[in-house]
C-alpha cells in the first residue's frame, strides 16, 4: 500500500482483521496513521483479490477484453513460468523484461539481476525522484532529505506534500509539522501552483507557474546574495568547494601536483586546497594562475545569478520580484547565520531555515538543473546537516553514504540503489542505464526503445514482460504507447495482489499474499529513525496466495539459478556479516526463515525472528551525531565540479562511437532556459499537473472502496481544477464537462473551478485515474510525451507537466454539460 | 614466514572461479593479499590476478573479513578469520 514502515497494531476477533490503529511505541509513526493505513484491512477483504494463480484463456489483449481467467493450481502455474523463462535465462537473459514496485521488499528489486536482465520496465520512484535521488547523494550521500522538524523556524516548501499530505513517512511527518508550527510556532511558506493542502496550512501560498520553480529560486538566489548579503561564507568557504579555483575547461584548476587550488586572498597568491598556510580562501574574483584564467567556484556561481534578477524571474513564473525579496530576505534572516546551538554536549552551527521541495519543483525535463538550484539555496544559508536545516535521509539501515573523495571532498554517490553501470554501447537495459552515469534508471524510456529499437542500436527483442507489484501501464506516462509496447511482449506474468490495469494484459497471474499475511523487515526512508520493523501474519493467508519472496525464490530454482540469487541475498541483506548465517547456494529458505537471519544478524541472536514478533520493532529515533554534520570534515559539492566532467566523459564516449547524445544538461552550476515544456506553442496554452493527497497517495490503493468512495465525496478530486478567470476566458462554467489536449494525447473531465489555482495551470487529480473494475477513468498521464526530448539526459527526470489546451466539451443531447 | 587458515567463502562468480563455496584455507603469509595470492583460479592465476589492480582491490569486487569490508589488501589475517569475497553486482534497478 505504501514504500515506508508504519508501526500498526492489528485487532482480530474470531479470525477477522476489525481495526488497524498506529502503535503509539513506534517513533517513526508516533501512533498516527494515514487513512490508508487506517482502512488497510479492507485490502485483505477486497473482493478485487486473486485468489489462485489464473492463466488466461482469451489470447487478445488490451483494453476492454476479458481475459477470460482459469483458475490453475501453483504447480501447473510454477511449471508454466519455468518453460517460458528457463530458456530465456539459458540463452538470452536480456529477453526477460521486469518491473517491479515493491518497495517493502526492495531487495527483490536485485532478482532481475540475478537472472541476468538488466531492465527497468516501470516509472515507480523515477517518475518523482530521478532528478532528487542522484543530486541527494551527490551533494551529501543521503537518498532523500527533509527539514528538520525538530528546529526548523522558517520552512520554505516547493512542490512537496512533505509534512501534510505525502512523501517521506506521512504519519510521522504530519504530526510533527503540526507540533513545529502549532506548538513551535514554525512559518512556512508554500510555492506551487495549486493551493495544496501544505499550501492551504501554510503561514503564506505564493502560486507558481507550473515547472519554473528553478526560475524562482535563482531569484531567490540573487536576492539572498546580491541584494541582501544573507548567506553563510564561513561555510562555503571550510565545508563546500566554494573557494576552489575553476578553470577555463571548467574543471578545478589543479597544481603541479594535481590538487585543487584556492586564491588565498591574504597572501596574494593561489595555493593547494589543503596547504595549512592559507590566511583567508577567497570566494571571489578572477585571477591567472600558471598562464590560465581561473575563477573560484562562487565567483563563477555569482556571475550566473547575476543575470537571474527577480524581475526576470518573474516574467517567467509570474511570482512578483517583490514577493521574491521578502521571501528571501525573511528565509536568509531566520537562519540566524553565525549562531550555534548545543545538543546533547555538542556545538553545531545553528541554521532553523530550510527549502524542502519534491516532485512538483523537479519531476522535470531539466530536473538536475532543478534540484541543483534547491540545493544549492541550502547550501548558501549553511544549513545542510546541521540543527535547523535541510537533512539528508538515508534510504535504509545503512545510513548516510560517506566516503572521502578527491580533494578534500565527499566521493559523490549518484547511486545509492546500485553502483554506477559501465557505459556500454549498445545499450544492454531498455532503460539505457549504461547512458546515464550519474542518474536514475529512466523507466520511462523502455517504452520508446522498445518501439524504436533501431534508434538505440538494440541488440535484441524483450519477449517476457514480468511485473511484481507494478502497474506499469498506469503508471508510465504517454500511456498510448506504453499499451503498444504491452503489445510486443509474446507473454506476460504478474505477480500481484488485485487485479490492475497491467495484470489485464497478463497471460499468467500469481498471486501473493497481502501485507496483513506475510513477513518481512521494513523501513524505507525513514527522516528521522532508524531500525528495523516486522511485518507479520495477523491471520493466516485467506486464500490460495503464497509469499512473493518464495515465489521468486521458486522461480530462480526452476530456472537453475537458485544459488545465484541466495548470494545475492546474502550481499543485499548484510548477511554477509555473520557468515555463518549466510544462506546457502542450493537451499530454499522460507520468506521467515530469511527474516529471522536478518534479524540475528543486524540486533545479534538476542532480537530472532521470536523476538521481533512479540516487540514488532526495534525502531528508534537517530541520534543527533547521527543526524548532524555526519561526514564532517569533508567537503560538500557547490560547484558540481563531478557532473560537467562526468558529461565530458560521456560526450568522448559517444564520440567514440559515434552516435549522437545530447550531454549539454551536464552543467556545473544551473541556469534558466526554457525547457521544452515552455516551448513557444500557442495553441496550447496551458500548463496541466496532476496531483494526490493523503489517501490517494501510492494509487493503487484506489481499489479500496472506501478510498474510492472517500475521494469521490470530494470535489477537486472529482474534477479537473481551473481557475475562474482562465474558465470564463474559455466560456466554461463549473460543472461543465471539457476536453484537456496536449500535443500527445487528451482527456475529458468535468470543470471545477477554484480560486486555489495558478490561471495558467489546469491541475487533474491521480484519484480519478483508475481504469478498474468496469470504471474508466480521466488518466493524466495519457497527456505527457514518454519519449527523450522531455527526458533529462542527465538525471533521467521525465517531464511531468504538460502543455495542453482546455475546451467546453458539446454535448450530444444538446444541452449545456451532458446532464439533463 | 608466517602461516594462518582462515575460512574463505566466495559468492557469485568467485565461486566459479575458486571451485568452491566455503572452505578452509591455509596460506603463507599474514595479510589478505598474501591469501589472495595464494588461491588458484580457473584460469591458472590467482584471485589477486583477478581481484587486484595496481595493488589495490578493483571496485566490482567486494571483501569482508568477520563481517566488515575491507578494502586495503594489505590487512592483517590471523587464523578463525573468516573472509568472504564476491562481486559487486548491480543489484537494484530503479528510483
Amino acid at each position: 500500500m505504501c514504500l515506508h514502515g508504519c508501526g500498526i497494531r492489528v485487532r482480530v476477533q474470531d479470525g477477522v482483521v476489525t481495526k488497524i490503529e498506529g502503535d503509539p511505541t513506534n517513533p517513526d509513526n508516533l501512533g498516527k496513521l494515514c487513512p490508508k493505513g487506517n482502512v488497510g484491512m479492507l485490502r485483505l477483504y477486497d473482493p478485487r483479490r486473486v485468489r489462485a494463480p489464473m492463466v488466461r484463456t482469451n489470447p487478445r489483449k488490451g483494453p476492454g477484453e476479458d481475459p477470460g481467467w482459469r483458475e490453475i493450481s501453483w504447480d501447473e502455474a510454477m511449471d508454466l513460468v519455468a518453460a517460458k523463462l528457463k530458456p530465456i535465462r539459458e540463452t538470452d537473459p536480456r529477453k526477460l523484461v521486469v518491473a517491479s514496485g515493491d518497495f517493502q521488499r526492495i531487495f527483490n528489486w536485485a532478482w532481475p539481476a540475478a537472472f541476468g536482465s538488466p531492465h527497468f520496465f516501470s516509472t515507480v520512484g523515477q517518475y518523482c525522484g530521478a532528478a532528487y535521488h542522484p543530486i541527494n547523494g551527490i551533494t551529501h550521500g543521503c537518498f532523500a532529505a527533509i527539514n528538520d522538524f525538530d528546529y526548523c523556524e522558517y520552512w520554505l516548501q516547493i512542490g512537496s506534500g512533505d509534512g501534510f499530505s505525502s512523501h517521506l513517512h506521512l504519519s510521522g511527518s504530519a504530526n510533527r509539522m503540526a507540533d513545529a508550527r502549532v506548538r513551535r510556532g514554525m512559518h512556512v511558506v508554500a510555492v506551487e501552483p495549486r493551493m495544496s493542502p501544505a499550501a492551504a496550512k501554510a503561514d503564506e501560498w505564493i502560486p507558481i507557474r507550473p515547472a519554473t520553480d528553478r526560475a524562482f529560486v535563482l531569484g531567490l538566489m540573487h536576492s539572498l546574495v546580491l541584494e541582501h548579503g544573507l548567506y553563510d561564507r564561513e561555510f562555503l568557504r571550510t565545508h563546500t568547494n566554494a573557494p576552489y579555483l575553476i578553470g577555463p575547461d571548467g574543471g578545478y584548476l589543479l597544481s603541479p601536483e594535481g590538487k585543487a587550488m584556492v586564491w588565498d586572498a591574504e597572501s596574494g597568491r593561489a595555493r593547494e586546497w589543503d596547504d595549512p598556510e592559507i590566511g583567508e580562501p577567497a570566494l571571489e574574483g578572477r585571477y591567472e594562475v600558471g598562464g590560465a584564467a581561473c575563477a573560484p567556484g562562487f565567483q563563477l556561481f555569482r556571475d550566473v545569478i547575476e543575470e537571474h534578477t527577480p524581475e526576470r524571474m518573474e516574467e517567467v513564473t509570474t511570482v512578483p520580484a517583490a514577493t521574491t525579496r521578502r521571501i528571501a530576505r525573511e528565509l536568509g534572516e531566520a537562519a540566524r547565520i553565525g549562531e550555534t546551538i548545543e545538543i546533547d554536549g555538542r556545538t553545531y552551527p545553528f541554521r532553523p531555515a530550510a527549502v524542502n521541495y519534491y516532485r512538483g519543483a523537479i519531476a522535470h525535463a531539466q530536473g538536475g538543473q532543478d534540484c541543483m538550484a534547491l540545493k544549492m539555496v541550502n547550501t548558501l544559508l549553511g544549513n545542510i546537516d546541521v540543527p535547523g536545516g535541510h537533512l539528508g535521509v538515508p534510504l535504509d539501515l545503512r545510513g548516510f553514504f560517506v566516503e572521502p573523495g578527491e580533494h578534500g571532498t565527499f566521493k559523490p554517490q549518484a547511486h545509492i540503489l546500485h553502483p554506477p553501470v559501465p557505459f556500454a554501447f549498445p545499450p544492454n537495459s531498455l532503460q539505457l542505464i549504461e547512458w546515464f552515469p550519474l542518474g536514475m534508471d529512466c523507466g520511462h524510456m523502455s517504452v520508446d526503445v522498445m518501439l524504436e529499437p533501431e534508434k538505440y542500436h538494440l541488440d535484441f527483442r524483450p519477449e517476457v514482460l514480468l511485473t511484481y507489484h507494478s502497474n506499469p501501464v498506469w503508471n508510465m506516462p504517454g500511456t498510448e504507447r506504453v499499451k503498444e509496447a504491452m503489445a510486443r511482449f509474446d507473454y506476460v506474468i504478474s505477480i500481484d495482489v488485485l487485479v490492475t490495469e497491467t495484470t489485464e494484459w497478463a497471460d499468467l497471474v500469481l498471486p501473493d499474499h497481502t501485507y496483513l499475511e506475510s513477513t518481512v523487515l521494513v523501513m524505507c526512508e525513514p527522516p528521522v529513525v532508524k531500525g528495523l520493523a516486522l511485518r507479520q501474519p495477523v491471520i493466516p493467508p485467506l486464500y490460495d496466495t503464497r509469499d512473493a519472496t518464495e515465489i521468486l525464490i521458486d522461480i530462480a530454482d526452476r530456472c537453475g539459478f537458485l544459488n545465484v540469487w541466495n548470494d545475492f541475498l546474502n550481499f543485499l541483506l548484510g548477511l554477509t556479516a555473520r557468515p555463518e548465517l549466510m544462506l546457502q547456494p542450493d537451499t530454499k529458505y522460507t520468506a521467515e526463515e530469511i527474516a529471522d537471519r536478518v534479524c540475528r544478524t543486524v540486533y545479534g541472536d538476542d532480537h530472532d525472528l521470536a523476538w521481533f514478533k512479540e516487540h514488532g520493532h526495534k525502531v528508534v529515533k537517530r541520534a543527533p551525531e547521527e543526524m548532524y554534520m555526519p561526514y564532517a570534515g569533508l567537503r560538500i559539492p557547490f560547484y558540481y565540479e563531478v557532473v560537467k566532467t562526468m558529461g565530458e566523459d560521456l560526450r568522448a564516449r559517444f564520440e567514440e562511437v559515434g552516435y549522437e547524445w545530447d550531454t549539454s544538461s551536464y552543467v556545473p552550476l544551473p541556469s534558466w532556459s526554457p525547457g521544452p515544456v515552455h516551448r513557444d506553442d500557442p495553441e496550447y496554452d496551458l500548463y496541466a499537473i496532476t496531483f494526490k493527497s493523503a489517501e490517494t497517495n501510492f494509487a493503487e490503493n484506489l481499489s479500496i472502496p472506501v478510498i474510492a468512495n472517500l475521494t469521490r465525496r470530494v470535489a477537486h478530486h472529482r474534477g479537473v481544477l481551473l481557475n475562474p478567470a482562465t474558465a470564463r476566458a474559455r466560456a466554461i462554467e463549473d460543472g461543465d464537462r471539457i476536453e484537456i489536449a496536449s500535443r500527445f494525447g487528451r482527456i475529458e473531465g468535468t470543470a471545477r473551478l477554484v480560486e486555489g489555482i495558478h490561471p495558467d495551470a489546469v491541475a487533474v487529480s491521480n484519484a480519478i485515474t483508475r481504469d478498474i473494475g468496469g470504471r474508466r477513468g480521466t488518466h493524466f498521464n495519457a497527456l505527457l510525451p514518454i519519449d527523450l526530448e522531455y527526458t533529462d539526459t542527465f538525471t533521467g527526470a521525465l517531464e511531468a507537466c504538460a502543455r495542453v489546451r482546455v475546451s467546453r466539451l458539446a454535448a450530444a443531447d444538446g444541452s449545456r454539460n451532458g446532464r439533463p | 614466514v608466517s602461516a594462518a587458515t582462515v575460512r574463505v567463502t566466495a559468492l557469485l562468480s568467485l565461486r566459479d572461479e575458486l571451485g568452491f563455496g566455503t572452505r578452509e584455507v591455509e596460506f603463507a603469509g599474514s595479510t589478505l593479499r598474501d591469501l589472495l595470492r595464494a588461491l588458484p583460479t580457473r584460469d591458472g592465476r590467482t584471485l589477486d590476478d583477478l581481484m587486484t589492480e595496481g595493488g589495490e582491490l578493483r571496485g566490482c569486487y567486494v571483501v569482508t573479513v568477520n563481517g566488515t569490508r575491507v578494502k586495503d589488501v594489505d590487512r592483517p589475517l590471523r587464523t578463525d578469520d573468516q573472509v568472504v569475497t564476491t562481486q559487486f553486482f548491480r543489484a537494484i534497478a530503479g528510483g
